[in-house]
């Protein structure tokens, strides 16, 4: 196969130009409010399927000047995690594949860039929604199972494709899912890469989390001896004290969610989970949680809403839709804001950078409290306690279960989802989409469920 | 036709959720511990003083019940299994024992609860997902805290004799079942696949003791039958939880013999014994016990294992003189999703020819089913004419 990366060169420039562009963020609020949002908000076309993705993501014209201005730091961020990972793969120096589920602390211990599999297709929307259809297709075609996460799967298509570079190492978790553990086995297989498979837990109690962080100690080693480089434990900690200050924006801006209006627009914090696999320790990526997290207090303070008049608080439960972003529709159409979803409400964490062995527990914390591995590594009461405290605490007027086709575990939670949304007398809208593929439901279609379950349930 | 007496009443067991001797155990004071997966070891629970139940949905025919908690995108295995669970079909257990198999299965456990079923005992052993030193000491753990949950329902503490003496017993069963299971691979074959189905789940429903009779008495039987007819092929029938006798039956119809298997109710459960040498320790015991089980013929929920199992199926191949590999895989199965597309890729350069049939629990003897094992057999009778290499799916 020729070794093209065409999307990665694509997604590189396009993060380039919103560097760029976002120099004047005023600018390309009104660009995006007056000029693109009448050709691109409503529907996606051949003529505005490059523009729209991006338009969506950063507010739809919806958003704040502000927000859109910490945006320019989210692709600073993902501009250097292109470049060093194009870099490498040009000049065919080790570069590794991470699920997207893990964080980057210990590759940046080493100084090598990373790209995930699993956010390939995702990424790859926003430049065209045909190209990561495409994926899909190739992975399938090839003979991979279509009831398969299209996460996984859109990375397998992509690499058969030529748009990823080979790794050198490939580093995944049992957990969140079988799709995970099944699919990692034919990346090894595909590539010839081995894959250090992290077997998470499945609680969260001290021997798991013990034995948790050994496997990390295992992988640094496994992943010295792979790369033929020492690691740097100096570096890691610079990665891991710029994680701590990230985190701590994300948590407290999640916190906010329980303010009515709500200051914050989840697809911030949901790029920013996207940043915690890409570009943890990138004093960029932080500066982007800065910013969204200086927007949502002053909201706070001044006790206004992210969008202009809230009427709906709707909490997304499952991880959120890819191939578009809802939020900005159900903001212009219904005032319904998206108060939280699997990945965007992010736990206190303070890892203590005091020695190696503080670092590497506080690591295997993070890791296992992470957004979607937390809920799906263990029994249902992961998925219904943090559902519980949310509908207890946010406020919510009703939850979306967005039931990702590929989340089998989360498919079998059915009632006992149910149950606990009836017990608390919280509307609930059962969806059944596959949130990587419009070929499953498409944005129509999932607008349409959404616009009659709140017409049905008198929220509009 | 069985023309042995005690392989018809080893199909009546089969066919029934429980078994007359799984009950006299039980009046006998002996509890009955259901278990999902050859991962969970045997040996605790026999040494605890319970008898180990395979969980099976021999004889659903509906999910009705069960669909109200999963979803049409869930494993029909699980739910044909927790639909029957709902319908009062397990009640004569005393305890469960749940693991994380799989993701559907794994939600059997939350669903289990959520449902206030019985039995009041119902643990969950984590297994985990790669073989390693690391896992294994995990696993230890787990074992150890399972075999104190089970001392806590039985009443009867598991001593370092008490588990030799369990893990004799199963050794025991796992010899006889391979040399049951031998009798497959023969040049003249004395033993179906169906048949030896129907063993592994009558064998399961009994106290291991008895099984082992039973066993012994069976290989005796069948070292004196007659060969069966000649087969139009001989072939490996691999998959996951494949154990409707039936539906291997509507394929041995066909006239596919299955000359070795490699699914979770076969081999993977009795391919290889524990070491538990006289003087150990009950800590090397258990260690011995979690090394057997962690390490024996792995399912695809073992991340790091998937040369060796292709190692496996290619040598069975050659050991059997099978001349393909028939694998199937459960409708929504994510591991064998990718499972099976190991396997096409790696027999296809090893120039094995492999059928991959994808169902559901209890579709026997589909059409669809029966169509393409029939185009697989042309295809081979083709290649034994003109040796081409083929990979049908």
């Amino acid at each position: 196969m020729t070794k093209t990366l065409s999307v990665l060169h694509q997604l590189l420039k396009k993060s380039e130009r919103m560097v760029s562009s976002l120099q004047y963020p005023r600018l390309v609020h009104a660009f995006f409010k007056y000029l693109v949002s009448p050709i691109a908000f409503d529907r996606d076309t051949r003529f505005n399927r490059g523009l729209r993705f991006g338009f969506l993501r950063t507010g739809g014209g919806t958003w704040p000047v502000a927000d859109l201005k910490a945006f320019r730091h989210y692709y600073e961020a993902l501009q250097q995690n292109l470049e060093a990972l194009l870099v490498a793969a040009q000049r065919d120096e080790p570069l590794v594949w991470t699920e997207w589920a893990l964080t980057r602390e210990i590759l940046d211990g080493f100084g090598v860039p990373s790209v995930s599999p699993d956010l390939i297709v995702a990424m790859t929307y926003s430049i065209s929604s045909e190209a990561a259809v495409a994926y899909l297709e190739k992975a399938e075609h090839y003979g991979i199972a279509t009831e398969d996460c299209s996460s996984q799967k859109g990375g397998i298509g992509a690499f058969l494709s030529g748009d990823l570079p080979r790794p050198a190492a490939i580093i995944a978790a049992s957990h969140p899912c079988d799709s995970g553990v099944s699919l990692y086995q034919v990346m090894e297989y595909l590539t010839g890469a081995p894959v250090w498979m992290l077997d998470t837990p499945y609680y969260r109690n001290a021997d798991s989390l013990r034995y948790y962080a050994n496997q990390l100690r295992e992988l640094i080693a496994f992943l010295e001896q792979r790369l033929e480089r020492p690691f740097d434990w100096a570096r890691f900690k610079r990665s891991v004290v710029e994680f701590n200050t990230f985190n701590s924006y994300l948590y407290e801006i999640g916190q906010m969610g329980r303010a009515v209006p709500c200051p914050y627009s989840v697809e911030g914090l949901r790029a920013a989970w996207a940043l915690r696999s890409l570009a943890t320790g990138c004093p960029a990526a932080t500066e982007f949680a800065r910013q969204l997290y200086r927007n949502a207090k002053q909201r706070l303070d001044e006790g206004r809403g992210v969008i202009d008049k809230e009427r709906i608080r709707v909490l997304w439960w499952d991880v959120p839709v890819t191939f578009t972003e809802i939020a900005p529709w159900m903001a212009r159409e219904f005032g319904a804001v998206c108060l939280t979803d699997f990945i965007s409400l992010n736990p206190h964490f303070h890892i203590d950078t005091s020695s190696e062995n503080t670092m590497i527990d506080g690591l295997a914390l993070a890791h296992m409290y992470h957004g979607m591995r937390r809920q799906c590594h263990g029994p249902a009461e992961y998925v219904t306690d943090e559902l519980q405290a949310l509908i207890d605490e946010f406020s919510p007027d009703c939850l979306i279960f967005a039931r990702h086709s590929g989340c089998k575990h989360l498919r079998a939670m059915d009632k006992i989802i149910a149950d606990t949304c009836e017990r608390s007398g919280l509307p609930t809208l059962f969806l059944s989409v596959d949130i990587f593929d419009p070929r499953d439901a498409s944005e129509n279609e999932i607008k349409e469920s959404i616009a009659r379950f709140f017409h049905s349930n008198g929220l509009a | 036709m069985n023309d042995l007496g005690s392989l018809d009443r080893l199909a009546a067991i089969a066919s029934a959720t429980s078994s007359e001797q799984l009950l006299q155990a039980r009046a006998a004071g002996r509890p009955i511990v259901g278990y999902f997966c050859s991962y969970v070891p045997e040996e605790i629970i026999t040494a605890a003083g319970a008898v180990p139940y395979r969980m099976r949905g021999v004889g659903s025919d509906s999910t009705a019940l069960a669909d109200v908690f999963f979803s049409p995108k869930n494993c029909t295995v699980p739910r044909h299994i927790f639909n029957k669970a709902l319908a009062g079909d397990f009640c004569f257990l005393d305890g469960l024992i749940f693991l994380n198999s799989c993701d559907h299965t794994r939600r059997m456990y939350d669903n289990w609860r959520h449902a206030g079923l019985a039995p009041a005992f119902l643990h969950f052993l984590v297994v985990p997902h790669v073989i390693t030193d690391l896992a294994r000491e995990a696993y230890v753990n787990d074992i150890t805290t399972l075999a104190h949950a089970l001392v806590k329902l039985t009443g009867t503490s598991i001593t370092a004799r008490s588990l030799r003496t369990a893990i004799a017993q199963h050794n025991e069963k796992r010899e006889l079942l391979r040399r049951l299971h031998a009798f497959l691979a023969l040049p003249r074959p004395k033993l179906r696949m169906s048949e030896f189905v129907r063993v592994m789940l009558a064998t399961t429903s009994v106290p291991v003791e008895k099984a082992s009779a039973w066993l012994s008495s069976l290989t005796s039987e069948i070292t004196t039958r007659p060969a069966l007819p000649e087969p139009a092929s001989r072939l490996v029938l691999a998959g996951g939880c494949m154990e409707e006798a039936e539906h291997v039956e509507s394929i041995e119809s066909l006239g596919v013999h299955a000359v070795a298997d490699y699914i979770c109710l076969g081999q993977r459960t009795f391919d290889t014994d524990i070491d538990a040498p006289a003087g150990a320790t009950m800590e090397d015991l258990l260690r011995a016990v979690a090394t057997r089980y962690l390490e024996h013929l792995s399912c695809p929920r073992m991340a790091n294992d998937f040369r060796r199992r292709l190692q496996h199926i290619r040598e069975t191949v050659a050991a059997t003189d099978a001349e393909g590999v028939i694998a199937e895989k459960m409708t929504f199965c994510l591991l064998f999703g990718g499972e099976t597309f190991l396997y096409r890729e790696e027999l296809r350069k090893h120039d094995i020819p492999l059928l991959v049939l994808e169902r559901e629990y209890g579709s026997n003897a589909t059409g669809q089913v029966t169509t393409r094992v029939q185009a697989f057999l042309e295809e081979l009778a083709e290649r034994r004419r003109s040796v081409s290499p083929r990979v049908a799916s």
